[in-house]
């Protein structure tokens, strides 16, 4: 039979190219919407023969190209079929999908095409398209329908099939890949994981999505079903969604397994509408700490944007996002209530992004404090209140403002110290501090100096000049302090404030900071006392400091070589954390010269 | 100026990605999007570690944009003030240094340096931030972003200055000059149009250009971000308010939750309230008052000062405008001394003696009985609820009789005290604190006005304040001091601090109760049994179970205080002396006390970490440790701990869950070791009725036993033919009087008949047994 070229009822080179380049962002779409085609097909045929079988879409591809000269890819229902009328209407006419039509008279909102769209789709990936029918009202005719490009089509006749359509298409070179028959198993598992009905690729005797939703009537236990839809991050355990009133929207999140660090987002969520995958990057609806969860949900409430890969991000739209929160967060608890053993490993892989998390949410703050681990000197799964007990009752964090002089007193302190300059850990503990009454040094800081270097009494006038005298150097002030260890006599700490006056007030400033902003800036400099430039902290709890004291007060002949001594071991030590005022070489000449007196007998 | 700044960010992200510092990248990428969106938390969240790593990779100018945008988070949505001028000094002087002054971030940062100015006196500085933008605008071309940038600030310092046409007239010629080279002018820019609009009075052209705005906007690859739909959201309201248009505004106008979260929002909610009100669309309720006069006490805190008395001149009117006479003097009083925090007074000093002229106007409130009689009126006013709840009347009510009644008799020590309640109440503790200084100052021998200003002071977490009423009560009032200071070691956690304050006070006064409640639970704290059972007995010594004051009196709290001590001492007969008085049923008369109770999942928090073990209480505060732990765990089976009864959750409501429900609860300290032994016995699951054998064999010789693994357990072994393996494995405990080599037979006879072997390989190595043979079951089956 002679085909009669027909035009398509719409500027099809156009829309197709608005297809290809705009409306789907993965060529994976088209296959959607020709799966999705013969599920409504096999609805329509049960709508209006009850009798008739569940039937099945058989999906295969053909990669090799040796054949044809290209790659095919079918998708071959038992539904309803077209007549020849149907097919002039519904696939060759945008807009007037039949589904929709369908489902307006029916009310059936098992149908799940929309915009009469979906069959045009095939030509963002496929330069020809091959379409055998049958329908089951007229089951001794068969159709074929064909058209390369999509702008122009042809049908004839064809000899009659079992009821049901074929849809071959002739891939563009670009999209050859969708053939292959792995990608399309991975691709239709996730895409169809909710369909009712089965879908096969080839001759597989088991559908894709043989694994059916834990929410329906004899669904699947639910870690199966994530584990089979999660395919790359895999899950740890799962949460159940089960949102009312105008949220409306059912499905399952499970908290991966794979590890996350700090900020990192895994978020991966999955919207299908009428069991149709409608958007697989809807991330964005679960809140942005739940960097580790993964999850599938299906709701009619939310609205599809006219490429339905995406939602429009209305109010159903942020009712779901806080009813999904609100799942989260309750999901937590009760895995932290009822499985114990799974919640230690959901703080093993996911402590450090949990920090952030209890930030963002009162109530899993409340859960999170005592449980998350912290990263510290000495590892990352020391918890807050280990950290408290290990630190003599009070937690050390190191910030990122910390002067080289807390690394030393990192060692001599001895008790691990929580690295304030790790992901949400400083403002975690800040809260903790608060939430816990648990006191906090934040070493390296004004206020965690204050804590540090708990004031001692004030000695008497003599014995703090004398010490001034031997001990300090310009700009250097000498505090009594106690502090542990016990064991570091002194501990030089430069003053932040003064550096920066130091800084802004230079000569060489002037000519970098425009004027204006420099003299305000000077103005507010010139409030900072400048004279003490570093605080010497002078530990009496120490006992080269109690005995150098006790030798001034006993007038004893060594004292002068024992503060010599003492002094040089202060600019080492500055020098070592950075500081580099001091005269290092003529500290070291001062040591020499020390043990020198020492072993001569000289000092003494 | 000729570097794009977001074509160095995306630059710089792509390289950071190259070289592997993702984490960087990534805070890099997102650390804007968080500070212009008002994510406070976020941004502290990423900054440190990400400041830390651009240092250590020197990479200044990758410090200069992290820093700048922390530093806008804490200047625009955090509106702080001198709080911020250290840092935005700082940042000024690194950013221009020889490294970084090239940084296209570095003009930035001259931006946060004049904008903290701005918080702090916008109008006191207006020469200063002109002339730094006078200086800075000559060198950036006008169709970079930076351009539309500057042309606002320099808007707002024009506004600031009351030239709101100049400041209109500046903005037009800016974006023009912005278009022509290119630019494409920010929603920011048409938001500041519409604000003038609205402010010269015509409100509708601001709406219309916000409506254009919002169209373009919609229009970028971005659309509108959460901050957009804010600001657009409040511009609106507020231009609806100006039109008298309630309805559309009360539409726009965004939830008190949002000013709430968001200090930046609060003033233009504030300022658009206040217009509603005018129109009768929106409660002036004591509510929102309250709200305000917490976002004012935030706003002097961080040092905004002329945002601080901007809001401030806003609540006080609509104080005055609910009639609340005595809110809104004291709002103007403290506006007046606030005065002295500002440079340019010109224009708020007048809004503030309009302020006090229409509060002083107000009627005064009269006395309805005598001063005496004033507590008990105001009691009588409030409601007592069915649940024996109390709510007191209007509370600004309240405070207008209380102030009235304290300006009559000024030495009236209850109404000086309520007054303070109140003021607290109304969210001006400021103001609380302020008038008990006064009475405590002109005599700080009057305790009970030292005693509210402590509570005050350690509500507030005001250090400082509470160091300086200590130290003023030192001399006269020691025991006063002494608690101020013991309570505030508490509320830090300082046991020890606590503990010596609480000495000092119990020598000074030997009477004392509550002293040696706080002194008991520092002790237990620092795990001080002795001392601790001391000061209950003590304090039990002393209690007057008739007195009327609650304080006198022992409370069962404190008999489970005492029984908690006196069982890490093992006195048994003071457990018991208390079991007696709190009516708990024991099953011997004397002795150790070793009983059956209920379940308890124990918290432990030791130097090595937290742990928590299932366990079976035996006592009142005793349990015996059931789990089987790691070896080097701070609890292990077999192990007697002291625990604390309080539950950390409540039983569930529900009676069915409430069934199998069983308190958690935090271990104290460790009583008497049991001195098992762990061991792991790891391998193919020999099926349940073996497991089972096995698990019944070793209990009944008084070994512990635990299961770690459930069915997820699967073994692949590398022993070909056979395929995947159930596995399991298990923890015992291992009774100290049994030897390692007798244990290793134990084990090796009851799972002689299984299919697969187990491997006990430490166990082994402790009994000097075969290992080779643990080691190849652990290669053989992949364990």
């Amino acid at each position: 039979m002679r085909e009669e070229l027909r035009q398509t009822e719409v500027d099809l080179g156009g829309l197709v190219s608005v297809l290809a380049a705009h409306l789907y962002s993965t060529p994976m779409v088209a296959l959607r919407e020709l799966v999705q085609n013969g599920h409504d097909s096999a609805t329509r045929r049960r709508l209006e023969d009850p009798a008739a079988p569940t039937g099945r879409i058989i999906v295969r591809g053909d990669a090799d190209t040796t054949k044809t000269g290209a790659a095919t890819v079918s998708v071959t229902d038992e539904g309803a079929g077209l007549t020849e009328d149907e097919i002039h209407s519904y696939l060759a006419t945008v807009g007037t999908g039949y589904t929709r039509l369908l489902r307006d008279v029916t009310g059936s909102e098992d149908l799940i095409g929309a915009f009469g769209l979906g069959f045009l789709s095939a030509f963002a990936v496929a330069d020809e398209v091959t379409v055998h029918t049958t329908s089951h009202r007229e089951p001794g005719r068969g159709h074929r329908y064909h058209s390369v490009g999509g702008e122009t089509y042809a049908v004839t006749e064809a000899p009659a099939r079992a009821p049901g359509t074929e849809v071959t298409l002739r891939l563009k070179p670009d999209y050859a890949h969708l053939a292959d028959t792995q990608t399309l198993r991975e691709v239709l598992t996730r895409y169809c994981a909710l369909l009712p009905i089965p879908v096969h690729v080839e001759d597989d005797a088991t559908p894709v999505n043989d694994v059916p939703p834990p929410w329906r009537d004899g669904g699947a236990e639910p870690m199966v079903f994530a584990a089979r839809f999660a395919q790359r991050l895999a899950p740890l355990c799962a949460i159940p969604v089960h949102l009312d009133g105008d949220t409306e929207a059912t499905g399952l999140l499970w908290i991966q397994d794979a590890a996350t660090y700090g900020s990192s987002d895994n978020r991966d969520l999955s919207v299908c509408l009428r069991g149709m995958m409608l958007s697989h990057d809807a991330r964005d609806l679960l809140p942005t700490w739940a960097g580790f969860i993964g999850g599938v949900i299906e709701s009619t409430r939310l609205t599809p944007t006219a490429s339905r890969e995406d939602l429009q991000r209305d109010d159903r739209y942020r009712d779901v996002q806080k009813g999904l929160t609100e799942a989260i967060v309750n999901g937590m608890f009760e895995i932290a209530r009822t499985q114990p053993g799974t919640w230690q490993r959901v703080l093993n892989r996911h402590g450090n992004e949990l920090l952030g998390a209890a930030l963002a949410d009162d109530r899993l703050f409340d859960l999170l404090a005592d449980d998350v681990p912290v990263p510290t000197s000495s590892g990352d799964r020391l918890t807050a209140g280990a950290l408290r007990a290990a630190g003599n009752g009070t937690i050390h964090i190191a910030t990122g403002d910390s002067g080289g002089f807390t690394e030393m007193l990192y060692r001599a302190m001895q008790v691990p110290i929580a690295r304030g300059d790790h992901y949400a850990v400083l403002p975690f503990l800040r809260r903790y501090a608060v939430a816990r009454s648990c006191p906090t040094i934040e070493l390296g800081t004004g206020d965690g100096d204050k804590r540090l270097f708990k004031d001692a009494e004030p000695l008497p006038t003599a014995e703090q000049d004398w010490l001034t005298a031997v001990l300090t150097d310009d700009g250097e002030q000498l505090v009594p302090a106690r502090y542990a260890p016990a064991a570091l006599p002194l501990v030089l700490v430069p003053d932040a404030e003064v550096a920066l006056k130091r800084r802004i007030e230079a000569d060489e400033t002037a000519a970098r900071i425009p004027s204006a902003a420099l003299a305000l800036a000077r103005d507010f400099t010139a409030k900072t006392d400048g004279t003490v430039a570093a605080r010497l902290y002078l530990n009496l709890d120490n006992i080269a400091v109690r005995r150098l004291l006790q030798a001034h007060r006993d007038d004893h002949p060594g004292r002068t070589t024992a503060a010599a001594l003492l002094r040089s071991i202060k600019v080492i030590m500055a020098a070592t954390a950075g500081d580099h005022r001091g005269d290092l070489s003529a500290a070291l000449v001062g040591v020499g010269s020390a043990i020198e007196r020492l072993v001569t007998g000289d000092g003494a | 100026m000729t570097t794009d700044i977001w074509a160095w960010v995306h630059q710089t992200h792509a390289d950071l990605v190259e070289a592997g510092h993702y984490r960087l990248a990534e805070a890099v990428a997102e650390i804007s999007g968080h500070a212009v969106n008002g994510r406070p938390d976020e941004v502290d969240a990423i900054f440190p570690e990400a400041l830390a790593t651009a240092r250590a990779l020197d990479l200044p100018w990758v410090e200069v944009y992290l820093r700048h945008w922390r530093l806008q988070s804490l200047v625009s949505e955090r509106q702080q003030g001198v709080k911020a001028l250290s840092e935005a000094t700082s940042l000024l002087e690194f950013a221009h240094r020889e490294e970084t002054r090239e940084c296209p971030q570095s003009v930035c940062v001259v931006q946060d340096f004049c904008i903290c100015h701005a918080r702090i006196d916008g109008p006191g500085y207006v020469r200063e931030r002109l002339a730094i933008l006078d200086e800075t605008l000559p060198r950036i071309e006008p169709e970079r972003n930076c351009f539309d940038c500057l042309t606002r600030e320099y808007c707002a310092a024009l506004d600031d200055d009351g030239r709101k046409e100049d400041a209109l007239a500046h903005l037009l010629a800016g974006e023009a000059k912005h278009r022509a080279a290119g630019g494409d002018p920010s929603l920011s820019m048409h938001l500041k149009h519409a604000d003038l609009l609205g402010e010269l009075g015509r409100p509708a052209e601001g709406l219309t250009v916000l409506d254009k705005a919002e169209a373009a906007q919609r229009k970028k690859p971005y659309g509108l971000d959460e901050d957009d739909e804010r600001s657009l959201a409040m511009q609106r309201a507020e231009l609806h308010a100006r039109l008298g248009d309630a309805e559309a505004a009360l539409a726009q106008l965004l939830h008190i939750d949002e000013p709430q979260a968001h200090a930046d929002l609060r003033l233009q909610w504030a300022t658009t309230v206040e217009l509603l009100v005018a129109l009768g669309a929106f409660e002036n309720s004591t509510a929102i008052g309250r709200a305000m006069n917490t976002w004012i006490a935030y706003l002097d805190e961080v040092g905004a000062h002329r945002r601080c008395l901007d809001l401030l001149v806003i609540a006080g009117r609509l104080a005055v405008a609910r009639g609340s006479r005595a809110v809104a003097l004291t709002l103007a009083g403290f506006g007046e001394r606030k005065l002295a925090d500002l440079r340019r007074t010109d224009g708020i000093t007048e809004e503030l003696a309009a302020l006090r002229a229409s509060a002083e106007a107000l009627p005064a409130t009269v006395l309805p009985v005598p001063v005496a009689d004033i507590p008990g009126h105001l009691e009588s006013l409030g409601t007592q609820n069915p649940d024996g709840s109390y709510r007191p009347a209007d509370p600004e009510a309240n405070l207008a009789i209380l102030a009235a009644a304290h300006e009559a008799e000024p030495t009236d020590d209850h109404v000086v005290g309520l007054l303070s309640q109140y003021y607290t109440v109304l969210g001006l503790p400021g103001e609380a604190a302020r008038l008990l200084w006064t009475r405590v100052e002109a005599d700080p021998d009057d305790d009970g006005m030292a005693s509210a200003l402590g509570d005050v002071l350690l509500r507030a977490r005001d250090e400082e304040g509470i160091a300086r009423l200590a130290g003023l009560l030192a001399a006269n009032n020691p025991t006063r001091s002494h608690w101020l200071r013991g309570n505030w070691a508490m509320s830090q956690g300082d046991w020890a601090e606590a503990a010596r304050e609480c000495a000092e006070l119990v020598a000074i006064d030997d009477t004392v109760l509550n002293t040696r409640r706080m002194w008991a639970a520092a002790a237990r704290r620092m795990g001080d049994f002795t001392t601790a059972q001391r000061l209950w007995a003590e304090l039990f010594e002393r209690a007057d179970e008739e007195a009327e004051d609650p304080v006198l009196r022992a409370h069962p709290s404190d008999r489970w205080g005492m029984i908690i001590a006196a069982t890490a001492n093992r006195d048994w007969a003071a457990v018991r002396e208390q079991c007696a008085v709190l009516d708990i049923d024991l099953d011997e008369p004397e002795g150790p006390i070793e009983e059956m109770w209920h379940p308890v999942d124990l918290r432990y928090d030791g130097p090595q970490g937290g742990i928590a073990v299932y366990s079976v209480r035996t006592g009142p505060a005793t349990a015996r440790v059931l789990t089987v732990t790691q070896r080097d765990a701070a609890l292990n089976y077999g192990d007697v701990v002291v625990l604390d009864p309080e539950s950390h959750d409540s039983p569930p409501e529900d009676e069915e869950e409430r069934e199998g429900w069983y308190p958690t609860c935090s271990a104290v300290t460790l009583l008497e070791p049991g001195g098992f032994r762990s061991y792991l016995v790891d391998g193919a699951h020999p099926g349940e009725d073996e497991l089972g054998a096995i698990v019944g064999a070793l209990r009944e010789r008084g070994w512990g036993v635990w299961v770690y693994t459930d069915d997820s357990y699967v073994l692949e072994p590398e022993i070909e033919g056979l395929g995947e393996l159930q596995g399991v494995a298990f923890g015992v405990a291992v009774p100290p009087a049994v030897s390692s080599a007798d244990a290793d037979t134990v084990l090796t006879e009851l799972t002689a008949g299984w299919r697969h072997p187990m491997s006990w390989l430490k166990l082994a190595e402790d009994a000097g047994a075969d290992t080779a043979r643990h080691e190849k079951i652990t290669a053989d089956y992949s364990l």
